[in-house]
């Protein structure tokens, strides 16, 4: 009942004065001296923020360089036109073939270019203004010819083509041995029934 | 060449030095405000010097991008009252994983420490205070510090004069109906 009274008598202004009594607090004497040492561990103001977007990016982009640099420098250059198959091919025998062979192989690639010797970037750029259709042939499949020219060259196998067939000389024919006859044997059941008159 | 790049530098200390400056004043006149609005969410001055402290750090962190400087207050309170409320949350759920016997301690730390709740009345209206909704609980705490008055909180809060004085009046009234019921219990036990 006490309670209800006292309950009864708090207005707001008094109210107020309570709650103002209760935070009528003060912090530490050392509080502002702390919260300066604290905000002097902070960067400078406005620049934490630039330096949390630089430092990141700068991490990725130096990432992606790391990623897309070699692999650009090993990727073979698709726009490079393509050589004719010739002059690939007389290119990578003077690659496969050894210092006795290069000379007879730069002597194809100069009967194949016939005129003056071209740096192999002109020699590029004149291929390009051939207007001529040119046959693309697979990297291993010129490496492969190359090779077996070079092997050619070095006399290391017979390459003689063996002798056509004469197309007008007489067939010979064999004899065939005769064939054996085949006894069939009748079908037991089949012949029984027959003798019987009734039909199968 | 140099000597431009000097100037530049110059100006870039001039600068930082203005905001160090100006972040200084902004920090004695708000210091108490933020340490009190700590205070009535946590009720323990050294948790709220620690969260009013984070408060100030964070704020000088984003010190440059704040516009309108004379929204410091306003924009510090806010900070403030949100990091004040969850480390209130973090301290209830330590003390939850702790046991009663370290609540217990904490509690008799409490009542031992600098702030002694002086009677049973006081703790009573902080209990009361406890219970009301976020937005009435910060109003009459607002209202409760330095005596600011009804526009001062608005500002406080970026709210119109008219939700202050609406919310002032709900929060009173519950509080009083609050600490009616806590002392008609009292009186019966």
């Amino acid at each position: 009942m006490d309670g209800h009274k006292r309950v009864d008598e708090v207005s707001d202004p008094s109210l107020d004065r309570e709650i103002e009594s209760l935070l009528a607090v003060e912090p530490s004497p050392e509080f502002l001296a702390r919260v300066r040492a604290r905000v002097a561990e902070e960067p400078a103001p406005g620049r934490w923020r630039t330096w949390m977007l630089v430092v990141p990016g700068a991490a990725v982009v130096a990432f992606a360089l790391l990623i897309v640099w070699p692999s650009r420098e090993q990727a073979p250059d698709h726009h490079a036109p393509a050589l004719p198959a010739s002059q690939q091919a007389a290119e990578v025998a003077q690659q496969a073939s050894p210092p006795a062979a290069s000379s007879e192989a730069s002597r194809v690639r100069s009967r194949s270019t016939p005129g003056t010797a071209l740096p192999p970037a002109a020699a590029r750029d004149r291929a390009i203004d051939i207007d001529l259709p040119d046959v693309v042939i697979a990297e291993n499949e010129v490496r492969t010819f190359a090779a077996l020219v070079a092997t050619i060259r070095q006399r290391r196998f017979d390459v003689a083509v063996p002798a056509a067939p004469d197309l007008d000389a007489p067939l010979e024919m064999k004899e065939l041995r005769p064939a054996e006859p085949i006894e069939i044997e009748p079908i037991v059941k089949l012949a029984a029934l027959q003798a019987e008159g009734e039909r199968p | 060449m140099h000597e431009r790049a000097d100037r530049l530098a110059g100006n870039v200390v001039t600068v930082d030095e203005d905001l160090a400056r100006e972040f200084e004043a902004r920090l004695v006149e708000s210091s108490t405000l933020a340490f009190r609005v700590a205070f009535s969410v946590l009720r323990q001055r050294e948790d709220a010097e620690d969260v009013a402290q984070e408060a100030f750090a964070k704020a000088y962190r984003s010190f440059r991008q704040l516009r309108e400087r004379e929204r410091f207050r306003a924009w510090l309170v806010r900070m403030t009252w949100r990091m004040a409320i969850d480390r209130h949350r973090a301290n209830r759920r330590r003390l939850a994983r702790d046991g009663v016997e370290a609540g217990l301690q904490s509690r008799l730390a409490r009542e031992s420490g600098d702030v002694v709740l002086e009677n049973e009345r006081a703790e009573q209206l902080w209990q009361a205070i406890d219970t009301l909704p976020e937005k009435l609980r910060l109003v009459i705490v607002l209202a409760g510090i330095q005596g600011h008055d009804i526009r001062e909180v608005a500002t406080l809060l970026d709210v119109p004069d008219g939700t202050v004085k609406s919310r002032l009046f709900l929060a009173r009234k519950q509080l009083r109906e609050r600490l009616s019921w806590m002392a008609t219990n009292a009186s019966t036990r």
